[in-house]
């Protein structure tokens, strides 16, 4: 998602390249004054940010819902978007965005990176989004709910929260060590073989 | 998509530890039990479990083989007390320069650094007086075998007496030695027990205890 002036998009030289949102959400849209110094408020759906002027070129914003422990005063350092509390660190909507294009286009230019999808457990028919530092996984909320209480708690708050579309959520956890939770959840057998490790190997 | 196959291997130690952080962290006590118990087969809390490990510390996990202290740091941090002793010592056999690594993974806490590095010495120290005094009170009677040390003169027994067991693998104190190197079968059988006892008894009984924690008990 690209931040939005009076309804266009707005683009600018390490943007050019990048694709048009499809089924953009004009709700989410989110309008940045021109030429805006830091810190700048968002109101009435996002919670209020600090974020310096390259990444505001370059940076897509969502709609985020607020977690009830995120509040402006938690935004010390100029590049941190969400804080929150274990495990979850903030829930937003997911978009369309073409994550591909976004690390071509930005990486190098504002050193900030875009989450990229993660081969395996970014399943197309899953309902919800969750981010691992850059790591972006879509799972089914029911398939992974019904593995762990905590995880299911988790994901249904987080999805109740959440006005429509699928949320996004953004785990603490490292996108390695999730992963290896989700190939326990997903792969039928994973665990038995592996754990024989006694004296009978 | 692609899928995971079945495995048929044991898992690295990098997979390892992101199972047992997750199954921790999100609530799955049955998974984690099952873990504690490899660790447990791996990392052994008492005597007999070292006894009969097939397989013993980090080369239980798949290659790449993870550094003793990252395994270390793992137990630390997931709270696996009755696997600390020994993975502390397993750590401490790679000597002060890989103790004191500083590579991502294998920093360790001060505090735990400074005790395995004085509780392996104190290991050593104590296996070199314990070799001594093995040697020296030795029954060198008896010995009708043509390839044993005992028949090379008193004097030249004690030496290579005292030099196998003081040369243990590299200070590895626990394990048992090749005597059959030296000795005939009988007196080689005889040394063994009486080395098992030694080990049993000075070393592993108060492992814990010499590498900081209380006692097996405690851990």
């Amino acid at each position: 998602m690209w931040l939005q002036r009076n309804g266009e998009e707005e683009r600018n030289g390490v943007a050019e390249a990048a694709e048009e949102r499809e089924g953009e959400d004009s709700d989410a849209a989110t309008e940045i004054p021109a030429g805006v110094e830091t810190p700048v408020a968002f109101t009435p759906t996002t919670i209020n940010i600090a974020v310096p002027s390259p990444i505001l070129q370059a940076i897509e914003i969502s709609p985020v819902f607020h977690d009830a422990e995120t509040s402006p005063d938690a935004f010390t350092d100029d590049d941190q978007i969400t804080v929150a509390s274990s495990p979850v660190s903030s829930i937003s909507t997911v978009s369309d965005l073409t994550t591909t294009e976004f690390d071509e286009d930005i990486g190098e230019d504002s050193g900030e990176q875009i989450p990229t999808r993660h081969e395996t457990f970014y399943l197309e028919d899953g309902n919800v989004e969750i981010v691992c530092g850059q790591t972006v996984f879509r799972v089914h909320s029911s398939i992974v709910s019904y593995s762990s209480p905590i995880l299911r708690d988790t994901l249904s708050s987080s999805t109740l929260s959440a006005p429509k579309g699928s949320p996004r959520i953004i785990f603490k956890d490292s996108a390695e060590d999730f992963a290896v939770l989700l190939k326990m959840i997903y792969t039928p057998g994973y665990i038995s073989p592996i754990l024989n490790v006694g004296p009978a190997n | 998509m692609t899928r995971f196959p079945a495995r048929k291997q044991l898992p690295e130690f990098s997979e390892f530890a992101s199972l047992l952080r997750m199954t921790t962290k999100y609530g799955f006590p049955d998974i984690r039990e099952a873990i504690a118990e490899d660790i447990k087969a791996a990392y052994p809390n008492k005597w007999g479990d070292f006894e009969t490990a097939t397989v013993l510390g980090e080369d239980v996990f798949g290659s790449p083989k993870p550094h003793p202290n990252a395994v270390l740091n793992l137990f630390l941090e997931q709270r696996m007390k009755f696997a600390l002793p020994f993975a502390a010592y397993r750590a401490g056999l790679g000597g002060p320069s890989a103790l004191a690594s500083e590579e991502p993974d294998t920093v360790l806490p001060r505090l735990t650094l400074a005790s395995i590095i004085h509780g392996m010495g104190g290991m050593r120290r104590a296996m070199t007086y314990t070799a001594q005094a093995v040697a020296y009170t030795w029954d060198m009677g008896g010995c009708s075998g043509g390839m044993c040390v005992l028949n090379d003169g008193l004097m030249e027994a004690l030496k290579k007496i005292s030099d196998v067991l003081s040369d243990s693998s590299e200070g590895d104190v626990l394990s048992p030695l090749r005597y059959e190197d030296l000795f005939c079968v009988d007196c080689a059988k005889r040394l063994r027990n009486s080395h098992r006892d030694c080990r049993k008894r000075l070393f592993w009984t108060r492992l814990p205890s010499l590498l900081g924690w209380e006692s097996w008990e405690g851990v």
